[in-house]
């Protein structure tokens, strides 16, 4: 089976109102996952399967599972575009019937928001070389 | 001069033998004067102890911060021991870290842990290193006749930010304004109105903690705090300021592409040391005929506050984000229009401040 986890060093991300905030520390981009796409960011925090995350997102949302491949896997090709997530072997055996059951809630599609216009506050690094009195120098 | 000495650290770490080396430094800049003045600050944090090896750097980096002076020789929380290297003789030890250790906006990474943060700004030439278990830290300027309106602005940043880390406090890209005690924080990129905002709400009457950085608590009951009494405004702001107040000092000339007024000179009576915070506000600059306030989810401040204040601020990133996120959900959060009737915004933010319920 296939999981994935998040990438770590320099991504960073919080949870509000259901949907989560990420930031890319390295590039300077961060990006808005709706409630959905924060519900499948959180099944892969807890390293759930690709083959069990249809199951996990109808525990939360009124959805058929066999209609769920195609934008689930659209959604975890883009974040692994943008190198939030990456795959990794499955650690832990996880059982749909572990899932909560809760009151579900009309389908919606992941969707990941992403904006670019703070990269500018990043400066590139362009040091290559430190002077003799300790000072960095430009290349 | 009684001056206070980093803490024994037994590590071993290059951390440590650096901030020790860079102390020195700083002791051999002292040497070469007969008097090293000082100035002490009620921050938020605790009482912050500037003390300067050369006295041009005083007024540099102490005008920002003067709306909170107090009596020299208070017991401080922290000192700042501050230096230039224009003689290189008393310039920073050569560095130990390599290239790739540099990270984004040059915090060096390898060489922050819990006990030492240290970053390199090669734009302004400026080094800033922390020692939080001994409460002591260093700000060197590579030549201070070269030192930044930004930095003159909102000095010691870096420093006052990792001062926060193990506080309920939290550094803030943002502007506050506010009347009556209570106020709001007004959050998002550059170009988004937050300075244009808070200049309208000063001129109309209201009070003032700033324009680009702040400090909110992050535990109880929400407030801001102000840091620097500076505001950055374009020429055309100055203009329209210059009308209210003719005693404006401005660190550099209106033909730069901003000038930083010093409000505590002029209009010390506004800049409020803290307020109690009713709300956050993200501006935005717009062509509508009536400005419009629009309540929106917390998540949305969380996204306007959160990239330019941990891009901006390196070190204890993921902290930062989670204080923020306490912040943005403790209280309301609108949008604003800011349409061309921009003199009516006054009302709207104090409509807002004065009529939400208690928090």
């Amino acid at each position: 089976m296939t999981a994935y986890h998040l990438m770590g060093d320099g991504i960073i991300y919080q949870e509000m109102d259901d949907e989560i905030v990420v930031i890319n520390l390295e590039t300077g981009t961060y990006y808005q996952l709706n409630a959905p796409a924060a519900w499948i960011w959180k099944a892969i925090e807890s390293q759930i399967p690709l083959e069990m995350m249809p199951a996990w997102f109808c525990a939360r949302y009124n959805a058929d599972p066999g209609d769920l491949v195609s934008p689930l896997e659209s959604f975890l090709f883009q974040l692994q575009q943008e190198d939030l997530i990456a795959p990794s072997p499955v650690e832990n055996e996880v059982k749909p019937s572990s899932f909560q059951e809760m009151d579900r809630l009309p389908y919606q599609p992941p969707a990941l928001n992403k904006f670019s216009d703070m990269q500018d506050l990043l400066l590139l690094d362009p040091i290559h070389e430190v002077d003799e009195s300790g000072w960095p120098n430009k290349a | 001069m009684d001056l206070p000495a980093p803490l024994p650290d037994k590590s071993g770490s290059p951390a440590a033998a650096y901030f020790a080396q860079s102390y020195q430094k700083f002791l051999g800049a002292c040497a070469l004067n007969s008097a090293w003045p000082q100035r002490c600050f009620q921050m938020p944090q605790g009482v912050l102890r500037l003390v300067f090896a050369h006295s041009e750097l005083l007024p540099l980096l102490t005008s920002a911060l003067e709306h909170r002076v107090l009596a020299e020789g208070t017991p401080a929380s922290l000192t700042v021991l501050c230096w230039d290297c224009h003689d290189s003789s008393f310039g920073l030890p050569p560095a130990p870290w390599q290239h790739d250790q540099m990270g984004k906006e040059n915090h060096i990474s390898h060489y922050s842990d819990g006990r030492y943060q240290m970053i390199y700004q090669t734009v302004d030439s400026s080094f800033s290193m922390l020692d939080e278990e001994s409460g002591l830290a260093l700000f060197c300027l590579r030549d201070h006749t070269r030192i930044p309106y930004y930095e003159t602005a909102s000095p010691l940043r870096y420093i006052l930010n990792w001062w926060t880390s193990r506080q309920d406090l939290c550094m803030v890209h943002g502007a506050a304004i506010g009347v009556n005690e209570q106020g709001v924080l007004m959050v998002g990129r550059g170009g988004s109105g937050k300075s244009t905002t808070a200049l309208t709400c000063l001129l109309s009457g209201m009070d003032y903690a700033g324009d680009d950085y702040v400090l909110a608590g992050t535990a109880g009951i929400p407030e801001i705090h102000s840091l620097y009494n500076t505001a950055k405004l374009s020429p055309h702001s100055l203009g329209m300021l210059s009308r209210f107040d003719t005693r404006l000092e401005t660190v550099n000339g209106i033909d730069q592409e901003k000038a930083v007024v010093f409000l505590h000179k002029s209009v010390p009576e506004r800049v409020r040391w803290s307020f109690k915070l009713k709300a956050i506000i993200l501006p935005e600059i717009t062509t509508h005929p009536i400005s419009r306030l629009t309540l929106v989810p917390s998540v949305s401040a969380l996204r306007a506050m959160a990239p330019s204040t941990v891009l901006q601020l390196p070190g204890s990133a993921p902290t930062i984000l989670k204080k923020l996120g306490w912040l943005a959900a403790s209280v309301p959060c609108y949008s604003l229009e800011i349409g061309l009737d921009w003199p009516s915004i006054p009302d709207l933010i104090q409509h807002v401040i004065e009529n939400h319920p208690e928090v």
